[in-house]
């Protein structure tokens, strides 16, 4: 119970904690057979709420779109991978290249002091009131934290960025190992952060959660004889961080988790643009790694990661080949081709949406998104890699991204009665913070 | 002293060629080479305001410009011309006299020079005051080998400005940045490092 006049003693405080890539469903089960009880705990008190993310499905999009407040056409960010604008030049965008402030800046403006930590996109450092390291964008520690010297007192506790991908291919141990110390290192960072600095506004991010998916969600959907255990295993070591930021936050104090997208098991890869080659709309470029640099006009339609589909626009790429009075023709005929593809092992439909430019994207960066977005059904997994030579495959990759899957949990404030959108992030928390959200945001404002 | 480009920018009015040519000026200017602009407004306006726009008049005017063009860009000047020049041997004949041409096809749908219509132009013909609009009431010609081809309804000013500069240096008309800037924050090595992380993870 709040008491109306004690309870706002002073400015409200929020403290965030991302886990990348977790699912409602999957919480759902360690809340129902007891293995976090953190969790549970906070949840029994707070709001807990299925979510959904954005199109594309990835994490740099999505959290983009939370610490924005906006849609990608405003902000910028559509892919891991984008092209340079008038040329095939791929390039990974970072924090330079979103066009929006992020929700801390803001809240900075405002005189908020906050810590802000593994966030990806906020690579390479913008300034802020307070602490900010960046996320798994950076190639490494130094040169990514705000301010400089906030890095070499990271070093001291062991801080590392991100976990080798490429070692889950070696060796899952290595991999698994890798994952624990990385996240011990980060929880143990975050907490004497918490501490020692005074803060109205702190998130963490979890990255691991979303690398352990990747690599053993298979393994722990199909109950495998020892990883399946372990697999919950790291999980327990974050509900022990929930049950460290809980012990820490008074009464006043209000907390959010949140993921930006759910998981599933992939049954299968589809490369796109060999689907594109295949209906005589894409010529592979020769040569062993062939690049997005390597089209040339025999082209009309490419692809990039994950069902993002670009017409070789006449006026728009160099060496286009579609001109402007063809392209609705064209976009027909590949969310056609799209919806009628099948996967010949059971002969199930792979695509559930062709998504046009225009329903997804609206803002002054909306020309730079591509024509279209096709989203799978569960399992599907669409790759944008030139030179594949078979439309399905599969590789070390066993979990996949799901858009409706999400979740939100929120303690000390509740939130409204609707399915939140990881793009009412930014909103929601200004709200919270009882700071008016600006109004370029597209985002809703959750909190009641 | 090394050859200056010429850099013609051709479309229907309100395409957006003096938009563009201005952005491209700047990123000449910010890189410290020579650059002048010779907006056909401004050049009627100095040198024959009362020139009209007859075919004749469209002929002498477009000569003119690609004769001035020609011999700044003698000295190495970096030129800018904006014109409507709709026919083509307007272009083919500037072509001719500069040795570093790049023709760049600007283009927007009759719609929305009418929409956009920065001088009012479209609304007097609306009226009836005015019908000599190429595109609309006159010919345009279509170039048929434009080094850049802009369409203004698909990318932005700072974009169609970035693909021109792209073009200058893939002929090497200006010496070419090493791309670190263009690259933003990382390294090559860093960039590499970073992709390798993404593509272990198939985000790429
Ligand atoms: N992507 C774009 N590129 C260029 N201009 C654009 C673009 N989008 C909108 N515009 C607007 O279109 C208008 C183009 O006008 P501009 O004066 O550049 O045309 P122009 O081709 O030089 O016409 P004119 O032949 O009449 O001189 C400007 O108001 C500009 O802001
Ligand atoms: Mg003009």
């Amino acid at each position: 119970m709040r008491i109306p006049f004690l309870s706002r003693r002073r400015s409200p405080r929020l403290l965030v904690l991302g886990l990348d890539g977790v699912p409602f469903s999957f919480l759902q089960q360690r809340l129902a057979d007891g293995s976090m009880p953190n969790l549970a705990a906070v949840a029994r008190q707070g709001s807990f709420r299925r979510a959904e993310s954005v199109q594309p499905t990835v994490s740099c999009v999505a959290w983009s779109c939370y610490m924005t407040g906006q849609n990608p056409g405003k902000h910028g960010i559509f892919g891991f991978q984008d092209l340079r604008p008038g040329s095939y030049q791929s390039f990974i965008p970072n924090a330079a290249d979103l066009q929006s402030p992020m929700l801390w800046e803001i809240l900075s403006r405002r005189g908020k002091r906050v810590i802000v930590m593994n966030v990806p996109v906020t690579y390479p450092p913008r300034e802020v009131n307070g602490l900010l390291v960046g996320g798994f964008l950076a190639p490494r520690l130094e040169g990514a934290t705000w301010p400089a010297q906030l890095a070499s007192r990271l070093q001291k506790l062991d801080y590392k960025i991100d976990v080798d991908p490429w070692l889950a291919r070696e060796s899952l141990d290595k991999f698994y190992e890798d994952l624990r110390r990385t996240f011990q290192a980060r929880r143990r960072s975050f907490l004497a952060l918490l501490r020692e600095e005074k803060w109205d506004f702190a998130q963490c991010h979890i990255m691991g959660t979303d690398r352990i998916n990747h690599f053993m969600w298979e393994l722990y959907e199909t109950g495998h004889p020892t990883w399946a255990s372990r697999f919950v295993d790291y999980y327990h070591l974050i509900d022990e961080m929930i049950g460290e930021i809980s012990a820490l936050l008074s009464d006043q104090d209000m907390l959010l988790i949140l993921s930006d997208h759910g998981f599933c098991t992939l049954k299968q890869e589809v490369n796109t643009n060999y689907w594109l080659q295949e209906q005589g709309l894409l010529v592979q470029p020769a040569g062993p790694r062939p690049r997005f640099e390597d089209l040339d006009e025999q082209t009309k339609v490419f692809s990039m990661t994950p069902g993002r589909f670009y017409l070789n626009l006449k006026g728009k790429f160099p060496r286009g080949a579609v001109d402007n009075q063809e392209a609705d023709e064209l976009l027909r005929q590949l969310e056609a081709g799209l919806r009628a593809l099948r996967d010949p092992s059971d002969n199930s439909p792979v695509i559930s949406q062709v998504l046009h430019r225009d329903e997804l994207y609206h803002g002054p960066a909306a020309h730079a998104a591509p024509d279209l977005v096709a989203v799978p059904f569960d399992g599907y997994d669409l790759k944008g890699t030139l030179g594949q030579t078979q439309l399905f495959s599969r590789g070390a990759l066993v979990g996949m991204h799901t858009y409706a899957d999400a979740f939100w949990l929120a303690q000390g404030v509740k939130l409204a009665d609707t399915t939140p959108n990881i793009m009412d992030g930014a909103t929601t928390v200004l709200a919270m913070l009882d700071e008016e959200p600006p109004p370029d945001m597209d985002g809703k404002v959750l909190a009641t | 002293m090394a050859q200056g480009a010429v850099i013609w920018f051709t479309g229907v009015p309100a395409a957006g060629k003096s938009t563009i040519a201005g952005k491209v000026q700047e990123l000449l200017e910010a890189r410290g080479l020579p650059v002048e602009n010779l907006d056909a407004d401004e050049v009627r306006q100095n040198l024959s305001p009362n020139l009209g726009y007859t075919p004749e008049a469209r002929d002498e005017n477009t000569k003119r410009l690609a004769w001035m063009a020609k011999m700044l860009s003698k000295y190495g000047v970096n030129v800018l011309v904006a014109a409507v020049s709709p026919l083509r041997y307007h272009r083919d004949r500037a072509r001719e006299y500069c040795p570093h041409f790049v023709e760049v096809a600007v283009k927007a749908s009759l719609e929305t020079c009418k929409q956009r219509d920065p001088k009012g132009l479209y609304a007097r013909a609306e009226r009836g005051e005015v019908n000599d609009i190429a595109g609309w009431h006159m010919p345009y010609e279509e170039s048929l080998n434009p080094e850049v081809v802009i369409d203004t309804e698909q990318v932005s000013v700072a974009e169609a400005a970035d693909m021109v500069i792209a073009k200058l240096e893939e002929l090497n008309y200006i010496p070419a940045t090493a791309g670190a800037e263009a690259a933003g924050p990382y390294s090559s090595d860093e960039e590499q490092q970073v992709a390798e992380r993404l593509e272990g993870l198939g985000y790429m």
